[in-house]
């Protein structure tokens, strides 16, 4: 791959993914200086890299996940779920969705993933989700509420659930 | 991805969340048992589906509407970070494109260096630096013989023996046919003694006597050091015939016993041997009678036996020695090979005149020599020799040396009891020609089978 090639990959994911990995570390480390900067190393390590990278978005994600991670436990930040709290997760999972987790990942790494995909969702389709997964409402529920079609929420939910499935899976929480 | 999976996909989502009548539910089911990569979707949206209810419990406040952007210097960084790259790739590649012209220069130029400084320093030497190695070469290979001699504890006479030999056979090589020519011419312009004079102090022990004494005599140093064996000393013991004179004389020449045989120096003798320097002197003696019928030249001339008998006075004992000495050389008498079987020892030098040791002579057939190399082994290295024109020289007492020149061929499996175990090899030895040192150590041929 070129060197003019790879300049404009990096121009384009950073276009693209610029303000999501902000907000996904600012998520993790609560700072946003410390966001700054881990973004931008995760650009320049992005641009520094020999190989062609197959999934750039999940690569990126990955690489600032872990980046945060690391910097957390250097400082001393990086607080633990409870073990309770991952047992109702995983109470909550169906039976056949539990073995397609990662054992090795940390679970509240993947929730803490899957609320910033929410966070970035608009507005109409992170309430979606929220009427569906918090206050439990039938899609003939939501469309009531949201005025959309049964249908159309069905498609709406397929839509983030099929994203998100994919995301998740290309960064390695999925086998 | 086709439609139908994609209404399969919602209506997965669907079944798992509990939206399909029972109808449709029955038929998900039974498609979802009999697709095993339906199957596999399922599995992937249902722990997606437990993620989103797990994550919604207690969401974090969207963020999305705030300002999220890096800082200039921040983009900045980034974005030079490939140009830089790309520039530093540029310049790896001029340095790669320059670095083989160095590597090709450099030690040119050293090398260029080296020469001029070598012709600079020595340009007349120039074209020796071939010769000279190989001189180095033979140095050091002498120089590891000595060594190896050493180190097998060999006796220092041994060593000396070999090293004289070694000098005398490059002497002897380093001589031009030129040389050898003029040397005869010498001999056959110099007048021979008259008989009267035959037997006068001088001349007659002068042109008989050992070629070795002469030339220790033309040597003052040597003069000094060996005066026992000088002409000076042996005419002022003709002279006189008192024995006590003698005597004292032999007795104040007391020096080590460092005889020129055969014109090299030998082993240093016990001390005891330095009270035996009269019996010395009568070798000497009788051996330049001997002289007298054993050189060619000298039975040239006429001679008569009886003329010795009646030549200048001579002392009782000098009388005695000279009939014994002529008993021996009478008992020696015999042709070329009876001297060669006769012989204790002989040395071996290569086509080059190099000195390999001292043989033993196991037997010897007609013109072959069966001999054994001592000291063949040397550090576990066995040193094996065949070839043409090897040398072999058989040193006598009283005789000049004989020289063999021959082909040496190595003749395995025979083991030196002598030697303590030690596994050597015979050698046969085929004589191709022999010749004879004259006093004045000029090679003669000479017929082997005539009577000497």
């Amino acid at each position: 791959m070129s060197q003019s090639t790879k300049d404009q990959l990096l121009v384009g994911w950073f276009e693209k993914l610029e303000k999501p990995l902000m907000i996904y570390a600012y998520q993790i480390v609560h700072d946003r200086e410390e966001a700054e900067d881990l973004v931008q190393e995760v650009f320049l390590r992005f641009s520094k890299q020999e190989n062609e990278i197959l999934e750039p978005r999940a690569w990126l994600y990955k690489t600032l996940r872990n980046l945060s991670i690391s910097f957390l436990r250097k400082n001393n930040r990086l607080q633990r779920t409870a073990d309770e709290d991952q047992m109702d997760f995983l109470h909550t999972m169906n039976r056949s969705a539990e073995n397609c987790l990662v054992s090795n990942l940390e679970k509240n790494e993947v929730i803490d993933r899957v609320k910033h995909s929410i966070s970035l969702l608009p507005k109409d389709s992170a309430h979606i989700i929220h009427l569906k997964f918090n206050q439990r409402k039938s899609y003939q529920e939501i469309a009531q509420e949201t005025g959309l079609s049964v249908s159309n929420v069905g498609y709406k939910l397929h839509h983030i659930i099929k994203g998100l499935s994919e995301e998740l899976k290309g960064e390695g929480f999925f086998k | 991805m086709s439609e139908e999976n994609k209404i399969k996909e919602e209506e997965i989502i669907a079944f798992l969340l509990g939206e399909l009548d029972k109808e449709r539910e029955e038929q998900i089911k039974k498609v979802l048992n009999e697709k095993p990569i339906l199957q596999e979707k399922k599995r992937m949206l249902a722990g997606t589906l437990g993620l989103l209810e797990a994550s919604s419990k207690d969401p974090i406040p969207a963020l999305a509407d705030q300002e999220w952007k890096l800082s200039e210097h921040r983009k900045n960084n980034i974005f030079s970070s490939g140009s830089a790259k790309e520039e530093e790739e540029e310049e790896e590649e001029e340095e790669e494109g320059k670095s083989p012209n160095l590597l090709f220069w450099i030690p040119l130029g050293v090398a260029a260096c080296a020469l001029l400084i070598v012709l600079a320093s020595a340009p007349d030497k120039a074209g020796d630096i071939e010769v000279a190695s190989e001189t180095e070469k033979e140095i050091q290979e002498t120089t590891s013989t000595s060594k190896i001699i050493v180190d097998e504890k060999a006796d220092l006479n041994q060593m000396l023996l070999d090293r004289t030999q070694e000098g005398v056979t490059h002497e002897l090589s380093a001589r031009t046919t030129a040389d050898i020519i003029r040397m005869k011419e010498e001999l056959k312009e110099k007048e021979p003694p008259s008989l009267a004079n035959a037997f006068t102090p001088t001349e007659a022990l002068l042109y008989r006597a050992d070629a070795a004494v002469i030339s220790k005599k033309s040597d003052q140093k040597n003069n000094d050091t060996f005066a026992i064996n000088s002409e000076d000393e042996t005419s002022r013991i003709d002279k006189s015939s008192n024995v006590e004179k003698r005597k004292k004389l032999t007795k104040v020449k007391t020096l080590p016993s460092m005889g020129f045989a055969d014109g090299k120096i030998n082993p240093p003798t016990p001390a005891k041997d330095k009270l035996q320097l009269q019996v010395e002197d009568q070798k000497l003696v009788s051996k330049n009678v001997q002289s007298v019928t054993s050189y060619p030249e000298a039975t040239e001339l006429p001679v008569p036996e009886a003329s010795i008998d009646k030549g200048a006075p001579v002392p009782a004992s000098k009388l005695h020695i000279k009939a014994a000495g002529v008993q021996t050389a009478k008992k020696k008498e015999g042709n070329g090979y009876n001297l060669i079987d006769r012989s204790q020892s002989a040395f071996l030098f290569t086509p080059k005149a190099k000195a390999l040791g001292r043989v033993k002579m196991i037997k010897r057939e007609g013109q072959n020599i069966e001999l054994l190399r001592q000291h063949e082994t040397r550090l576990g290295k066995t040193i094996l020799l065949s070839g043409k024109d090897y040398q072999l020289r058989f040193s006598f007492d009283n005789q000049p040396p004989i020289i063999l020149v021959g082909n040496l061929e190595r003749k395995e499996g025979v083991q030196e009891k002598e030697n303590l175990n030690n596994q050597l090899s015979t050698y046969n030895f085929q004589i191709k020609e022999s010749w004879i040192l004259n006093e004045k150590e000029i090679r003669k041929p000479i017929d082997l089978n005539q009577t000497r």
